[in-house]
């Protein structure tokens, strides 16, 4: 390649990037960033100012622990839902459709296709799911302690697992499905399977916190502790290691015969 | 041009698999610079598979397929620089509905390194070329079958291929987009020279396209060459119009004594006209057959010797291959 000339996997990626300038992307994305900020800021008041007459103790704690529920599971979520969104077009349809066995004929590689498609969206969801978690951060801590007296307890470890390690959580399970697409024979699989992985997490992962919520309030233990920390890391990072096994055997004669 | 070519595509013994279905048979044909190249066959043939293998899209189970001297399939430096030089027309259009004409053109050159500074040049001429310079910025969902088709000819056009590969370009187009994207093409080919590989199950695009046809079947090549040459290998055909004189008939024992000459293959006697099937071509296998007529008394109105039409040595060759693969079961 010539210095002047602008890698092929860059020109797909800023191309993938284009689907900012569809209506139904910004729509989405206003829909579910105001359902996440009206489940974790405003829907909780009215609960813990109940509880702050009965026991103020146990309602700082209620606070805590839905800032912590957030961490763990909401921008994992938002993540895979924007992404299961954005993959439809970005993977199902551009296999199914054959674009993708056209893009093959250019000067672009097999991973180049794969890695350009995960950064743009990457690109298009990470900044989003930063920016709907400052907002419900920012949000609870300044409608709390003004509504309710009680601060959300905010500490680095909700941070680092909202803001870095959740994300790259789903980040992982999002490339790892999008390299399925690639492989497997029928791509619209991969794009139920998202779904269903996407409603799982959100309702099985919402139900689970609730119930441990509810357990962990008798002797008001954290439910985002370092261990679960680590859990979450140590599960990001195998994800990672299988995409990585995945790619070095990605085959592109197998690929383009699971086109045919 | 240098009087000694090298050819842009070879194929060699090239075999292919598909799980348990043997897609490719040990094809192997050459594709000079500046020539046509049609690959014809039924549905399941290999043609498919043939374009696949030559655009590094599939690796061949054994044999070589070249193309500018290299292996397409290894996805490295070289052969970035190889897949510039060929533009691909797929059987399906897979252009980029929500992107206008001009934003697919622009997407493409960005890919294949053209330098920003000449793509919007670059666009608009092959817009223009394929008669799509009104519609420069409308989507290309609001666009017919046969303007779509245009496109993606556009497309591979943009990238000023050395080499243009159509899969069944006028494929599921209605007559009337088929004519104008074969009047197109054909203008393409004449003009501008390219070396072309097309599949096509329409023969007649192909004898106005290419000067080169393989015909293949089963993933096997029943026949290759020139079309001229192919039309030479051909049994010469003649029809003779004959008249009866005083209600008489044709005399089985002339039927006979004209089938069992050395150079007749068939004869087929329909009303007033004898059509006869040579071995060999020439004027004196003619010469003697008019003689017996005319000595029987027949009066002859016309003779015309006819040439076979693609079509016909296409049924003719997958008929023979049917019967072959028929008789050794």
């Amino acid at each position: 390649m010539k210095k002047n000339e602008t890698n092929p996997m860059l020109v797909l990626f800023r191309k993938e990037l284009s689907i900012v300038r569809q209506p139904t992307y910004w729509m989405s994305c206003l829909f579910m960033g105001g359902l996440v900020v009206w489940i974790y800021v405003f829907s909780p008041i009215e609960s813990i100012q109940t509880m702050t007459q009965a026991s103020p103790q146990i309602a700082s704690y209620m606070a805590t622990s839905y800032a912590q529920m957030f961490a763990i599971l909401q921008p994992v979520w938002l993540f895979l839902l924007t992404w299961m969104f954005l993959a439809t077009e970005a993977f199902t349809l551009e296999k199914t459709d054959g674009r993708l066995e056209m893009l093959l004929t250019t000067p672009l590689r097999l991973r180049e296709v794969w890695a350009g498609k995960c950064l743009a969206l990457l690109v298009l969801i990470y900044p989003y799911v930063l920016l709907v978690t400052g907002l419900v951060f920012s949000l609870q801590n300044a409608i709390w302690p003004t509504r309710l007296g009680i601060a959300p307890g905010i500490n680095s470890l909700v941070l680092l697992i909202s803001l870095f390690v959740g994300p790259l959580l789903a980040f992982g399970v999002g490339a790892l499905l999008g390299l399925l697409t690639l492989r497997v024979n029928n791509a619209n699989t991969i794009q139920s399977l998202t779904f269903i992985l996407t409603f799982a997490v959100g309702f099985g992962g919402n139900y689970g916190l609730i119930a441990l919520q509810k357990q962990a309030m008798n002797n008001l233990s954290d439910l985002l502790t370092w261990p679960v920390f680590w859990v979450y890391l140590a599960l990001a990072l195998a994800l990672w290691l299988v995409v990585w096994l995945l790619l070095r055997g990605l085959n592109k004669d197998h690929v383009v015969q699971n086109m045919a | 041009m240098s009087e000694f070519k090298q050819p842009v595509v070879i194929f060699s013994d090239v075999i292919k698999h598909f799980g348990e279905v043997q897609a490719l048979r040990g094809i192997s044909f050459e594709l000079f610079p500046g020539e046509a190249l049609a690959i014809v066959g039924h549905n399941g043939a290999g043609k498919t598979t043939s374009i696949r293998l030559l655009l590094g899209l599939l690796k061949p189970d054994s044999g070589t397929v070249n193309v500018f001297g290299r292996d397409p399939y290894p996805e490295d430096e070289p052969n970035r620089v190889l897949r510039r030089h060929i533009g691909v027309v797929q059987e399906e259009d897979r252009l980029y509905l929500a992107m206008s004409a001009e934003e697919n053109l622009l997407f493409w050159l960005s890919l294949y390194g053209v330098p920003a500074n000449r793509q919007k040049e670059r666009a608009s001429s092959v817009l223009s070329m394929v008669g799509l310079e009104q519609r420069v910025r409308r989507k290309v969902g609001t666009f017919s079958k046969g303007m779509r088709r245009r496109l993606a000819i556009a497309r591979a056009l943009a990238v000023e291929p050395q080499v243009l590969i159509l899969d069944e370009p006028t494929v599921g187009l209605d007559p009337e987009a088929r004519v104008e994207v074969r009047k197109l093409l054909e203008g393409l080919v004449h003009q501008k020279g390219l070396t072309l590989l097309i599949t096509s199950h329409d023969l007649n695009e192909v004898e106005k396209l290419c000067e080169k046809l393989l015909l293949i079947d089963s993933g096997q090549v029943l026949l290759a060459g020139s079309l001229a040459e192919l039309r030479a290998g051909q049994q010469p055909e003649l029809s003779i119009k004959l008249v009866f004189k005083n209600g008489n008939t044709f005399p089985d024992w002339l039927f006979q004594e004209l089938t069992a000459l050395p150079f007749v293959a068939r004869l087929a006697l329909e009303g007033n006209l004898l059509t006869v099937i040579l071995n060999q071509g020439g004027e004196e296998p003619i010469g003697q057959i008019i003689a017996r007529l005319t000595g029987a008394g027949i009066g002859i109105a016309a003779v015309e010797p006819r040439q076979l039409t693609l079509e016909e040595i296409y049924l003719q060759t997958t008929e023979n291959h049917k019967r072959i693969v028929h008789e050794k079961k």
